[in-house]
Parts: structure tokens; C-alpha cells; sequence
């Protein structure tokens, strides 16, 4: 399937879902262009919704484009809320530990920390891919629980707050908190930053030999090793990149957002980034917008419950009916897209059972 | 009496394509027939029909006197005929014996099967190891597994689809061993082959197949291996030549050229012990077109991996224009100047969701023809890919197409139009006709020629013997992994080309 077929097939899941998502809102005895409506003009043209949107889609964005590198090599990487949660300990780590350099330093240092975290978590599945031939989709899944678990240790242990009702870390100091983008908000500058991340990576895999070889290696393997592309080394690096983008979402949630490391801080994004990347048919240069998409859907539902009185819950049906058709959508005779349906399906059991152990905690 | 197998009549056509053609054959039990002939000749159909993967068009198969309709592959194990694929269907996570029992209702594989098993493996005096799983048995104990699933399951015609190719050498001889037990316990059994020296040391009868029709079924004691030759290449056996006149055709004098490639003693063997190229040595002038002609499956396409780098050989030297290359790197290949136009150009020389000039590009993207300032452009490359399409005549003439939205000849144009401009030192093409109409064929064949003119040594792989005689300056026949031999297309006659390719080298002299 040709990436322009994608793409119209996805517009077309899109559609679907909302279709179906209408009707859902029509039994509820409510009008579904009235609920989009304001669902539209809550997330995206209110200040204070807009804010709440941009906060949400720039570890999606992030987490997106950690799916899209990997993909485009033809790996699945469904690590990245384990990357998410290494790299925000690494990045928290360093932040507390050198709590005293200026920000201009500081913040690119945590940054590499971060990345260095999420691209060490993402190595030992891309090795175990490489060399030894196991299915990195089962690998990188079950990492997750662990990277989730380490970190709970870390902020109920070592890194644990005096005094902390909850297990959280110190603050991190104020030098190294990102800026605020719209005042009086929590808008912080990670969604420019994940832009900037997006162009660059959409340069490197249409401009350079070394991204076009990585594509290549997605596309066709036999023929990427006919042109002497080395397929080991490029599912590494592609791993080693999707880790790294995946660890930089970890760190904008700790210094952009909560100032503090969490336990259980990411609230599903490394799934939501699988739906992210497949939504932008796996081009970076689309993520941004279907990060925003999402984000959107999400940050909207409660308002439309106030104003409209559909229940929030319709959305997270919406959210769920955009994953099963967007899988639909790409399912060829490709064995491989069967498992993409399965595994984007499961995606929605993994955010419920995250949403659910954090309401525990 | 009625003989025990009759076949009268029977035809199938795929689409225009006559893939058999009134084939008739009595057989009885107790008897081992080969069927030998070239690729496409039947073989494989025919042993389709008999197992019900394949209805025949007209025809009528009877078994002991009485027609029977053998219209799936149960049906036929109903009927007791069996046949055991190139490829095994055995799970690999199981032992013997479960492979064996798979599928049987439960009461059937109770403590007595397992006991007839063991019965059955003394009775054929066949070496198997209970305790194991399959994917840890060598190839030939997986085969012997595959014939005990049959013979437990009663079959009184087994099909043998060239059993021997996947074999280790010192596999081949118990497994013939085994065969003859068959036989000689009543089994009718059908042997798959063209290697003539294993048809005759095993079979009573061969029966000689070509484009779909039976030549003869001869007795193999008295049959004179040059005619068993003669009848699968469609020739007299007589010694006229092969000799089209070839007026127009240049032939290059590179008597006294270079050598562009010289392949010394390679050995390449497999992760299961068969030999798959033995100590092979061949060179090809600068300017010059070696053709390797040969039966598919005799190791052509390893030959060619082992050479652009894609398979690395077990033991031996590969050098290009005198200097050594044997361990290096696809990549480096390609840098040196060799251009590859492989086997399968959907699976390996194409990427069919790339546009056209992306496919022209993707071999050697680093080349400093595609860069500017560091970077790919895109510019260039599709000013070079609209200098190609316009020279190779690619049509829809459109560079930003996808590659699967042309035809096979057109897709065919793109792969040999980037090999040829890579290849400065050496061209190895595969099948480069595989699929393609006369015209394409034509413009194919003139384009390698124009290389190999400008001073390029060509190795032009094909088993369609014609197009590599037509080329080839000469022409080298492959069997098993070796060169058999090389000989000069204008002055050999089909029947020596045919007995290189079974190699029988003992009568060839």
C-alpha cells in the first residue's frame, strides 16, 4: 500500500469513527454536531482548552514520532511508555543531582540524559531484535511494566520526597523548568520542541543516505541488503532514536509540566503515540497535527460534558473507535498489519488498566 | 489384468498455458518410474494431478480397473497416494511421532500406533530418533519422517519430488537404499529427477516429459543415457549443432582481454550440510558474456550472491580485475563497479511502494551523482531518472510513479537500467527475460550486449537455454553446485548440453 492510499484510507477511518461516535451520541439523546462542535471549539479555539491540548500533545507528538523512526525500519517499538519512564528518571536523576548549573546548560544536559535513558531502554530490545531474532513487539511491551515498576521504586525509595503525601521527587529547581508559552497556563515549550524534532527528522529520512536507508530497510529488507544496507545496525539505530525521542517526551513531562518526577506521570502517552504515528500514516511531518488531533479529543470531553451533557466516557469511545478503524484501515494481506489490529486493540486495554492503578494509587 | 495404475488422456491447461497434454501412463506396483525433464516440462503438474491439488481438464485416472476422482489431497491419501514435497510439512516443535499421528482421531494413536511406527522403521531398516524434535533432526532424518507419516498412512504410490536436492551427499545413499525397500515391498513409488545418474541406479522406467507431453516411458537398463538427454531437450540424438546462424551477430575477440572476474574453488554448504556450489571456478574476460546455463536449482542464484556479496562462500577466492574481494562487503561491491540484476526483481531488485526514480536511486544513494552539498537531491535524481526513463523507453514515462504500477517489462527496464550504469567492471544478471514478451526479451538481451561492447565482463545466469546460447560468447552448464562444463554455443549440439546439466560427464567425452 502506497502512502498515498494510506493516507485516504485513514481520513476515512477518521471519518468513521466520528460517524459512529455521532450516532453513539445520538442515542444519548443529544446532537452530535452540537457535542463536536463545542468539543472543536473547547480544545482548540479556547485559551485555557487550547493550553490543555498543547500540554497533552507534546509527549504524544514525541511518542509518535518514537513509533514512526522504528516503523519506518519495519520494527515495532510498543515501548514507549517504558522510554517515557527511564528517560524522565534520567532526566529527573541529573536534574537533582546537579541542581546548580544555569538553564541554558541545565536543560540540554537533561535533555541528553533523558534521551540517553529512553535510547538505553529501547537497546536491549532492538539488540535481542537484531542478533538474536526476537519479536520486539513482545519484548518492548513487557519492558514497560518494568521501566513503570522502577520508577515507582525510585520515588517511593531513594529519590522520595521529604515529607511526600505521594511518591514523588524533590523539585527540580527552577533554572531547569522549560518556559511558559501562553501566560498564566501550564503551556510549556515542549510541543515547539517536539516540532522541531519532527522537521528534523523528516529532513533526515527524505535528505540523507542514512535516513533513506533506514526507510528502505522498512520497505523492502531484502532488497535494502541487495544495496549493502546493513539490517541489523539499522534496526538498532532506529531503536536507539525511537528510544531517545520517547525518553525527550519523559523529560518535558518532569521539567515542563510537574517539576517533579511521579510515580505513574505518564498517563498512557507511549500508546497513544502508536495511534499517533499509524494516524500520520508514519510520516513525521503529519504527527504534529494528529498529536493535536488527539490531544484534543481528550482535552475537549469534560468541557462537552459540562456544556453539552454527553458523558466524557463517549470520547474515550470516539478514542477507541479511531483505533480499531485506523487498524482496519491499514490491514493488507500482510500478516504483519493483522498483528498491528491486535496490538493497537490491546493498546486500549494497556491505557485503561495505566488510568486505573493511577485512580489505585 | 488391468495394471495397478492407469492414467489415460489427461490435460490441463493454466490460462493459454498447456501445462500438460495428453499424458497416458500403466504402472504397476513394485515399480520405481522416474520423470525427468527441464523446468516447465510437467513434472510437478503431473504429480499435482495424481495427489487432487490439481483437477485435470480431461482425462481419467484409474486405480486396480475402477476410475477414481481424486479431487483433494485427503482424497488421495484415501486412495493411497502420497508424495513427499521439495519443501517438508512437518512442525518442528514436535517429535517423530507426533508428526507422524498429527491429524489421526485420538483413537488412533494409542500405544499400537506408536508400536507400528517402530515396526515400520526396522521393516525399511529407517533411521530415526524418537526422542528428538524435527528441528533438530539433519534434512535426511526429517525426510524419513516424512515417508514413515506416508507409509503409516498405507499409501501404495508414493510421489517423490527430487528428493535427493535437499540431501547432504552422504544422506543420498541410505535414502536410495530406503527407496529400493519400498519397492520392493510393493509400493509403486514415483521418483522426481533430473539427475540421470540417480534415475538410473534407482528406476526401472523413466518417463520423459517435455513442454507438458510424455516423450517416452523407456525402460532404464537398456536406455542409453544420451537419449534419455536427447528426449527431455527436444532433439534427435543425433550431432548436428545447435548452430542458428548468427551473421548479425558480433562476437567479441576477448581471447586476449583481462579477466574481469575470476571465481577460484568456491565452496558454499548450507546451515544443513548440502553442498550447494563445490570448489567452482570460472572466469569472465573483460568485454566478454559467460553464460551459465543449467537446471534451476543447481546453485545459479547462490553462484551470484556469492559473487555481488549478498551469501557468503564456505571456502575459496573471488577476485575482480586481479584484486581479491572475497570477504568484502555488498557495499563495497557495489562501489567496485559490479552491477547486479538479481533473480526476483519484486522481492530483491525493486521496492514497489518507491516512485520510479527512487528505484533508480536506491543502490546507490550515496553516490555523489545523487548528492549535492551533502544532502540527496531530489532534483537530480529525478533529472537522472527522466534521462533514463526516455532511454530505456520506461513506460507510463513518468519518474515519480510508483514501481508497481508498471508492468513487469518495464520494471525489468528499471533494474537493468540502474545495474548497467553501475556496473563499470562486472554485470551478473539472473533470469533477466524471466516473465517478459519477445519485445522486452529483445531489448533486454541488445542492452546487456551494449554492455558487455563497451568493455564490461557480463555473467549472464538463465535457465532458459536458448536466450544464454543466443548471448553467451560461451557458455558454462551448472549441475549440483559445479561447472560440468564449458562449451563454445556455436559448435555444441543440445543433447552434450543437456547431458552437462544431468551431469553425466562420463559420456559426454
Amino acid at each position: 500500500m502506497n502512502r498515498f492510499t494510506m493516507q485516504r484510507r485513514i481520513a476515512i477511518a477518521l471519518l468513521s469513527a466520528l460517524s459512529v461516535g455521532g450516532v453513539l451520541i445520538l442515542l444519548d439523546g443529544h446532537n452530535p454536531f452540537e457535542a463536536y462542535k463545542v468539543l472543536f471549539l473547547e480544545s482548540f479555539l479556547n485559551y485555557w482548552g487550547f493550553s490543555n491540548t498543547l500540554v497533552k500533545a507534546s509527549p504524544m507528538l514525541l511518542a509518535g514520532l518514537a513509533v514512526i523512526i522504528p516503523m519506518r525500519a519495519g520494527v515495532f517499538n510498543i515501548g514507549g511508555e517504558g522510554q517515557i519512564y527511564i528517560g524522565g528518571l534520567f532526566g529527573a536523576v541529573f536534574a537533582l543531582a546537579i541542581p546548580n548549573l544555569p538553564g541554558i546548560l541545565g536543560v540540554p544536559l537533561i535533555f541528553i540524559a533523558a534521551a540517553a535513558g529512553g535510547a538505553f531502554w529501547a537497546a536491549i530490545p532492538a539488540y535481542l531484535k537484531a542478533y538474536r531474532g526476537t519479536n520486539e513487539v513482545i519484548v518492548t511491551l513487557l519492558m514497560n511494566f518494568i521501566a513503570i515498576h522502577i520508577v515507582s521504586y525510585a520515588v517511593a525509595g531513594p529519590l522520595l520526597a521529604e515529607g511526600a503525601p505521594y511518591p514523588y521527587s524533590e523539585e527540580v529547581s527552577d533554572a531547569y523548568r522549560l518556559p511558559i508559552l501562553m501566560p498564566q497556563s501550564d503551556t510549556h515549550a515542549g510541543f515547539v520542541f517536539g516540532l522541531g524534532m519532527t522537521i528534523i527528522l523528516y529532513f533526515w529520512l527524505r535528505f540523507t543516505p542514512s535516513g533513506f536507508q533506514l526507510d528502505l530497510v522498512g520497505r523492502n529488507a531484502r532488497a535494502a541488503a541487495y544495496a549493502g544496507v546493513d539490517q541489523k545496525k539499522t534496526i538498532i539505530r532506529a531503536m536507539l532514536i525511537g528510544g531517545s525521542l520517547a525518553g525527550l517526551a519523559g523529560a518535558i513531562e518532569v521539567i515542563g509540566l510537574k517539576y517533579r518526577l511521579f510515580h505513574l506521570f505518564s498517563d498512557g502517552y507511549g500508546y497513544d503515540g502508536i495511534v499517533v504515528a499509524f494516524l500520520a500514516a508514519l510520516n513525521p511531518i503529519v504527527a504534529p497535527l494528529t498529536a493535536l488531533f488527539l490531544a484534543g479529543l481528550s482535552a475537549g470531553a469534560g468541557t462537552m460534558q459540562r456544556a453539552v451533557g454527553v458523558d466524557s466516557s463517549v470520547i474515550e469511545v470516539v478514542e477507541g473507535l479511531v483505533v480499531v478503524f485506523v487498524a482496519a484501515a491499514l490491514v493488507t494481506p500482510r500478516t504483519t498489519s493483522i498483528s498491528i489490529l491486535k496490538l493497537l486493540a490491546k493498546n486500549l486495554r494497556l491505557r485503561r488498566q495505566t488510568q486505573r492503578r493511577k485512580k489505585e494509587a | 489384468m488391468d495394471p495397478f495404475l492407469n492414467v489415460t488422456g489427461i490435460c490441463k491447461s493454466f490460462g493459454a498455458v498447456r501445462a500438460l497434454h495428453n499424458v497416458n501412463l500403466l504402472a504397476s506396483k513394485g515399480e520405481c518410474i522416474a520423470i525427468l525433464g527441464e523446468n516447465g516440462a510437467g513434472k510437478t503438474t503431473f504429480a499435482s494431478v495424481l495427489i487432487g491439488l490439481y483437477q485435470p481438464d480431461n482425462g481419467e485416472i484409474k486405480l486396480g480397473g475402477a476410475p477414481v476422482s481424486v479431487s483433494s489431497p485427503a482424497k488421495a491419501i484415501e486412495h493411497g497416494i502420497g508424495m513427499i514435497h521439495q519443501h517438508f510439512s512437518l512442525v518442528g516443535a514436535m517429535n517423530a511421532e507426533e508428526n507422524i499421528l498429527i491429524g489421526l482421531p485420538s483413537t488412533k494413536r494409542g500405544a499400537e500406533a506408536r508400536a507400528r511406527i517402530r515396526q515400520l522403521c526396522s521393516d525399511f531398516d529407517f533411521n530415526v530418533d524418537f526422542d528428538i524434535r524435527v528441528t533438530e533432526m539433519p534434512v535426511g532424518m526429517k525426510q524419513r519422517v516424512e515417508i514413515l507419516k506416508a507409509l503409516f498412512r498405507d499409501v501404495s504410490i508414493l510421489i517423490l519430488d527430487e528428493p535427493t536436492s535437499v540431501l547432504a551427499p552422504t544422506e543420498i545413499a541410505p535414502f536410495l537404499k530406503g527407496v529400493r525397500k519400498l519397492v520392493a515391498n510393493g509400493c509403486l513409488v514415483f521418483f522426481i529427477s533430473h539427475k540421470l545418474d540417480e534415475i538410473r541406479e534407482i528406476a526401472d522406467r523413466v518417463m520423459v516429459m517435455r513442454h507438458g507431453r510424455v516423450e517416452g516411458v523407456l525402460p532404464v537398463a537398456t536406455t542409453p543415457m544420451a537419449q534419455m538427454s536427447a528426449l527431455m531437450m527436444g532433439e534427435k540424438p543425433t550431432s548436428e549443432t545447435v548452430g542458428m546462424p548468427k551473421a548479425e551477430k558480433v562476437r567479441n575477440d576477448t581471447s586476449s582481454a583481462p579477466d574481469a572476474l575470476v571465481v577460484s574453488d568456491v565452496c558454499l554448504i548450507d546451515p544443513g550440510g548440502a553442498e550447494i556450489l563445490q570448489d567452482l571456478t570460472l572466469t569472465v574476460k573483460a568485454g566478454e558474456i559467460l553464460g551459465i546455463a543449467g537446471i534451476d536449482g543447481n546453485g545459479q542464484t547462490e553462484l551470484s550472491e556469492v559473487i555481488t556479496g549478498l551469501k557468503r562462500q564456505t571456502s575459496g577466492a573471488i577476485h575482480l580485475n586481479g584484486t581479491e574481494i572475497s570477504s568484502a562487503s555488498i557495499a563495497s561491491r557495489i562501489a567496485d563497479g559490479i552491477g547486479f540484476v538479481p533473480e526476483d526483481r519484486h522481492a530483491e531488485g525493486l521496492v514497489l511502494s518507491l516512485s520510479v526514480e527512487e528505484n533508480l536511486a536506491f543502490r546507490s544513494i550515496g553516490d555523489d551523482r545523487f548528492m549535492s552539498g551533502g544532502l540527496i537531491s531530489r532534483r537530480a535524481m529525478h533529472e537522472i531518472a527522466s534521462d533514463v526513463v526516455a532511454a530505456f523507453d520506461i513506460r507510463p514515462p513518468d519518474p515519480k510513479l510508483n514501481a508497481s504500477a508498471l508492468s513487469g517489462g518495464n520494471q525489468q527496464k528499471i533494474v537493468l537500467a540502474r545495474e548497467v550504469a553501475r556496473a563499470r567492471n562486472l554485470l551478473v544478471v539472473v533470469q533477466p527475460t524471466k516473465g517478459l514478451d519477445v519485445g522486452a526479451t529483445d531489448f533486454v538481451q541488445n542492452q546487456i550486449r551494449a554492455v558487455a561492447q563497451s568493455g564490461v565482463g557480463v555473467l549472464y545466469i538463465s535457465t532458459e537455454l536458448e536466450h544464454v546460447l543466443d548471448i553467451s560468447d560461451r557458455v558454462a552448464v551448472m549441475a549440483f553446485g559445479r561447472i560440468t562444463g564449458v562449451v563454445d554455443p556455436e559448435n555444441t549440439t543440445l543433447q552434450d548440453i543437456g547431458l552437462l546439466m544431468t551431469a553425466a560427464p562420463e559420456e559426454v567425452k
